[in-house]
């Protein structure tokens, strides 16, 4: 009786974690990624050398068995804790179910901190397990007590940082997606000003930089939580260009009227859900596309002056451009993922899906209209990637045109399947936010983990060389690389070879593969869309309902049916 | 001797129809035809099943067994058709943002596929018909509540479907608009629309609907025109009789009366149920006053959609 009172004092916290507790995913996941951080470090601890007597090689090696489980951890924490706790308070907005807990004698702190145990709660048990594997480590040498311990507390902080940052988010937007993207988004800068080593646990000062700004994320948010509960829905990409647009319009008054870009078609014409995603969407519209290309090409254009001008002997090295096409490709893959999973997933959100698919349009069309406004996007984004692939190709003068070919293969077939993987997910997943985490789930498992797999193989010494080129030569991160390294090495390296050169079969089933994989996609999602949107498919052949209706024709009609 | 032109297919015909999800059964063989140019009122407590009826109805579901045909059309034989004729109405739906009412309601004039030149005098016609004419630059967000539910029958409207189908088109509105969507929906019924409305306020579908059906726990628990309800209903309607002296002797007496279905002796009065069609009260009275009673009350239950809804269900869900 006692214990049950000492519950019901942190209700929303008993309620939080009872749900989860009463979900089976709750299990399957911790008991997956135990098992998968598990044998990874059995891998790592015993994998070179086993038990055997030559176990004493991998003494010292402690220190780097430790850095990289502590990153394996970090990289873990960093993508799940603002999606366990990003919603924590939004989802409570979107269900209209805040105001009930806002009635309560409930204080903001106190509803704000029991959301923060609940979710923290959770992500610290994925922490815990790695702390016995972190204690191994320390007994193969190289790693000292206080760094132990240190790296511990630095887990700990890191995730209570993220944790009370994502509440912050969620207290202060109305839905999860926001909080989510924008949790994302600060902790990227925060972790940049308190440290340079992404992956790697923040210091003493971190973990006091940690600690404090989570108390103040956690303070801001109980002081918002009133204020923002009953705010309504905003596309603020949308409300962002809208304001350009006025001071455009305001500068216009001083330069006489002078419009580059007229937006055609007030109304739409035969393609409606074409013209509202193009007309009407931030991400479609070209005027605000435009706008997307100036932010990414100016830096581009500018990173290719400065090299021309460039005095400097080693004005060959391209280093700035590499990353700024590396971030282009994050940017890129990112864009193109959101904005495909996001297109039937926000119609089911904002329940207008049932109403469009009421209207005589194919499903097909549909779909494919919907498309339009990412295929801009993608058009869009290739000027950029064509702007360094026909610099680079000018810049280090390079015969073949092996180099741009290959890097707009590489631009047209990924972002293609990038395109239907994400748009297949959207059409499974019931709502917007599941569908996006989905998408890049999937995206990043698959791209991360086969150009991850090659050099753990590597690392670990898994000697299977059939397996790792199959790997290497699927994966495409390497691809990129090794099609962007054949540019630059042609002049610094003495001639890199492009891989077409080096292997043209290897190559060709690459890009086959892909574009099949994108064919594959668009047929599945096209054949499967009236199932998954979620209406009665067009008849294909005869079915067992047929049959029961002309048996029903000739039976005795009933009017009422009473049992 | 001219050819006699064949009767016109019901606008919905509905026949053994399951509706499952999973080991949930939200429709249990349900069978019902609507005329055309019938308004349908579909009553049932939440859970009924009369959403999952009508999205079915609006070819985004598929039945689990049985046979639904609109217009002689079976749904799952050209759903694309069926699509053309009707207009559905969801229970709770979204409107786009960032669309005024004018390009929200072109949007959906050219979904379709309604020629260009014909659209603006479309827009207009139906704006006026929901009287949001003012309104027709108006964000579709900022609209009122029940502005919104009238920008939604704006829609359905757009491509004069045969059938309209409106699931709670009245639910969380206020009065006001409660009687301003009454009003439009009454000006369909005499366009010659068939309308198949779903909604909780009883007496507001008592005003204008020409037929009814009652669904609790899946099941229909009574059809027909108001008067066939009522009719089918008052054949155990209920009387309240309040008599001088003892009531034991009358009541064995009543008992053996045709029409008479049952006699219940309570405290302080008899409830007596009886067949209306073979037995009216007045009768009754009459049989009570011959055998010498004095009759202190005499009140038969008023037979109203409400008391029919009441007595038909009991509150329970599939």
């Amino acid at each position: 009786m006692k214990r049950r009172f000492k519950m019901m004092r942190l209700p929303i916290l008993t309620k939080d974690l009872l749900e989860r507790a009463s979900r089976k995913r709750t299990y399957i996941i911790r008991f997956s990624y135990g098992l998968f951080l598990f044998v990874f470090a059995c891998t790592l601890f015993y994998g070179n050398i086993g038990v055997s007597a030559e176990a004493g090689q991998a003494l010292g090696r402690g220190a780097q068995h430790f850095a990289l489980l502590m990153s394996i951890q970090l990289a873990v924490l960093y993508t799940l804790v603002p999606i366990l706790a990003a919603g924590a308070i939004a989802a409570e907005k979107q269900q209209d179910t805040l105001a009930l807990l806002l009635v309560t004698t409930l204080t903001p702190w106190q509803i704000v901190l029991q959301k923060f145990a609940a979710r923290t709660a959770s992500i610290l048990s994925f922490v815990c397990l790695s702390f016995p594997l972190l204690a191994i480590t320390y007994t193969f040498g190289g790693v000292t007590p206080a760094e132990l311990v240190l790296g511990m507390f630095g887990l700990i902080a890191s995730c209570l940082q993220l944790g009370a940052l994502a509440i912050l988010c969620s207290a202060y937007f109305r839905t999860t997606a926001q909080a989510l993207a924008v949790t994302y988004v600060v902790f990227l800068i925060l972790r940049f000003i308190s440290s340079n080593a992404f992956l790697q646990p923040p210091g003493v000062a971190g973990i006091i930089f940690a600690t404090f700004t989570a108390l103040i994320c956690l303070a801001v948010a109980a002081g918002v939580l009133v204020d923002r509960a009953f705010v309504q829905s905003r596309n603020y990409l949308l409300e962002f260009f809208r304001g350009l647009d006025r001071f455009f319009e305001q500068l216009n008054v001083l330069t006489g009227g002078v419009v580059l870009v007229h937006d055609r078609g007030f109304l739409p014409g035969r393609a409606p859900i074409q013209w509202r995603e193009t007309r009407k969407k931030s991400l479609g519209t070209f005027r605000y596309l435009f706008r997307v290309l100036v932010v990414l090409e100016f830096p581009i254009l500018f990173c290719i002056q400065l090299m021309r001008f460039s005095t400097n002997a080693s004005n060959l090295d391209d280093g700035g451009l590499v990353a700024l096409l590396d971030m282009l490709w994050i940017a890129s893959v990112a864009l193109v993922a959101l904005h495909a999973a996001s297109l039937i997933s926000e119609e089911r959100s904002h329940q207008t899906l049932g109403v469009l698919l009421s209207t005589p349009l194919p499903s097909r069309r549909i779909l494919a209209e919907k498309l339009s406004g990412v295929r801009r996007l993608t058009f869009v984004l290739m000027v950029p990637f064509a702007t360094i692939f026909l610099f680079e190709k000018w810049w280090y003068s390079r015969s073949s045109w092996d180099y741009v070919v290959l890097s707009a293969l590489t631009v047209v077939i990924y972002l293609t399947v990038i395109r239907w993987t994400a748009l297949a997910i959207g059409l499974r997943l019931p709502n917007q936010l599941s569908a996006i985490i989905g998408a890049i789930s999937v995206i990043g498992l698959w791209v991360g983990g086969l150009a991850l797999a090659g050099p753990l193989m590597s690392y670990l010494n898994i000697d299977l060389p059939p397996l790792e080129n199959t790997i290497r030569a699927m994966s495409p991160v390497d691809m990129i690389l090794a099609v962007q390294h054949s540019a630059t090495y042609a002049v610094t390296r003495n001639g890199a070879l492009s891989p077409w050169e080096t292997s043209p079969a290897a190559t060709v089933l690459h890009f086959v593969f892909y574009a099949t994989l994108g064919f594959g996609l668009q047929w599945w999602c096209r054949r499967s869309a009236d199932r998954y949107l979620g209406r009665i498919p067009e008849p294909q052949a005869p079915e067992r309902w047929e049959l029961e209706a002309a048996a029903l024709e000739t039976a005795p009609r009933l009017s009422v049916n009473v049992d | 001797m001219t050819e006699k032109a064949p009767n016109p297919p019901p606008m919905v015909d509905i026949r053994n129809l399951w509706v499952k999800y999973g080991n949930f059964v939200a429709v249990r063989g349900i069978s019902f035809v609507i005329p055309r140019g019938e308004v349908f009122g579909f009553i049932g407590p939440n859970g009924a099943g009369k959403s999952s009826t009508i999205r079915i109805l609006a070819t985004l579901q598929q039945p689990s067994a049985g046979y639904v045909r609109v217009d002689g059309v079976e749904v799952r034989q050209d759903p694309m058709k069926i699509r053309r004729k009707i207009g559905y109405m969801p229970d709770s739906f979204g409107l786009y943002e960032g669309l005024t009412v004018r390009e929200y309601l072109h949007f959906f004039a050219a979904a379709y596929d309604t020629g260009e030149d014909r659209r603006d005098r479309l827009v207009d016609d139906v704006l006026t018909l929901t009287d949001l004419k003012h309104k027709i630059d108006t964000q579709v967000d900022g609209l009122s509540r029940g502005m919104k539910q009238r920008l939604g029958l704006a829609r359905v409207l757009l491509h004069d479907p045969e059938l309209l189908l409106l699931d709670e088109p009245a639910s969380g509105l206020d009065p006001r608009a409660r009687i301003e969507v009454r009003e439009i929906l009454k000006e369909l019924s005499r366009m010659g629309k068939t309308i198949l409305i779903s909604s909780h306020i009883l007496h507001e579908l008592s005003q204008f609907c020409t037929r009814i059906g009652i669904l609790e726990a899946g099941r229909l628990m009574t059809e027909g025109s108001l008067e066939e309800i009522y009719q089918r209903l008052g054949l155990m309607q209920l009387v309240h009789v309040q008599v001088l002296g003892t009531t034991d002797e009358l009541a064995a007496h009543l008992r053996q009366i045709a029409g008479v279905e049952a006699v219940d002796v309570q405290s302080d009065r008899l409830s007596i149920r009886v067949r209306a069609e073979s037995l009216p009260p007045e009768d009754l009275l009459d049989h009570i006053r011959a055998f010498g009673a004095r009759v202190r009350m005499f009140q038969p239950e008023a037979m109203e959609l409400e008391t029919a809804f009441m007595k038909l269900t009991e509150g329970t869900t599939a």
